[in-house]
């Protein structure tokens, strides 16, 4: 049985990395959302097993839509996905409960193992 | 407001900024798309280059500094970041266009986080725009260092442009 994954990023291209990346693995993309504003809408009628999230995006960013979406389904799994590598980002991430932190460009293997962590 | 040019010519007379920006974009453009750099040694006017087939991609940032940073490119160069992202031949312009705008994001993020290690700085940065021909974004300071670059092969032409103000 596959795992539902829900992509949080305002641009497509993750989202077609991603697609690739995934095939031929247990985990499947059920949902792709451009704004944490959607993503909002979208988790609560798809609850995927796990969220990669952006940071950078129009409207609400990365982090207030996770910490959005953890306060109203606390057993949430997000993973969050930046080239944002600043220690603070790391550690507001690890603070709010975040899965993981996934460093762009995107690799198949990390992203593998990082949402194989956050799966368990 | 007049904008001063000043030519980064070689990586050892530039500012560490620039060090730190050169080095995130060798790095970002080889790993991502396959792409070597080189700086271009013609001393061409900015405002004499054809810019018809170049485009450019832009942002700001915002916090501990400010400023604007802008990447341009021909469009073959624009290609090959896009299909190297995609891993597909014949993209549309739409998806060159986000997929420069995913690369400048990236960059950015590997910048402002160069930046970071060194000053302890925070900064972020704006959703890329992206628009035809070369685009020097006007920003509060009056000099905008260029450094120009090009591909070993066929001398392809790209013109990286940061105005950053550090407060």
């Amino acid at each position: 049985m596959s795992t539902s994954i829900m992509v949080v990023d305002d641009s497509r291209v993750v989202f077609t990395q991603l697609k690739k990346m995934l095939q031929d693995t247990d985990f499947e993309i059920v949902q792709f959302c451009q704004s944490g504003e959607s993503a909002l809408e979208a988790y609560e009628k798809c609850h995927p097993d796990i969220v990669t999230m952006d940071i950078i995006m129009p409207g609400i960013d990365g982090f207030e839509t996770a910490k959005a979406i953890l306060e109203k389904w606390p057993n949430a799994k997000i993973v969050m996905v930046s080239s944002l590598a600043y220690d603070e980002t790391i550690e507001q991430a690890a603070a709010m409960g975040l899965k993981d932190f996934i460093y762009k460009p995107l690799q198949r293997e990390k992203i593998i193992e990082a949402l194989k962590k956050a799966a368990q | 407001m007049v904008l001063k040019e000043k030519i980064c010519e070689y990586p050892d007379e530039g500012t560490s900024l620039q060090r730190m920006i050169e080095q995130a974009l060798r790095s970002d453009l080889h790993q991502i798309a396959g792409i070597n750099i080189h700086h271009c040694h013609q001393k061409t006017n900015v405002q004499k280059i054809d810019d018809r087939t170049m485009y450019t991609v832009y942002t700001s940032f915002h916090g501990a500094y400010h400023g604007l940073f802008a990447f341009c490119a021909e469009l073959d160069i624009m290609k090959q970041i896009t299909e190297h992202m995609l891993d597909e031949k014949d993209n549309s312009l739409e998806d060159v266009i986000d997929s420069v705008k995913e690369f400048l994001n990236v960059l950015c993020g590997h910048i402002v986080g160069a930046i970071y290690q060194k000053t302890k700085a925070v900064a972020r940065f704006h959703i890329p725009e992206f628009v035809e021909g070369i685009f020097i974004p006007k920003g509060d300071n009056e000099d905008v260092l260029v450094a120009r670059y090009c591909t070993n092969e066929e001398m392809k032409k790209l013109l990286c442009m940061n105005d950053l103000i550090m407060l």
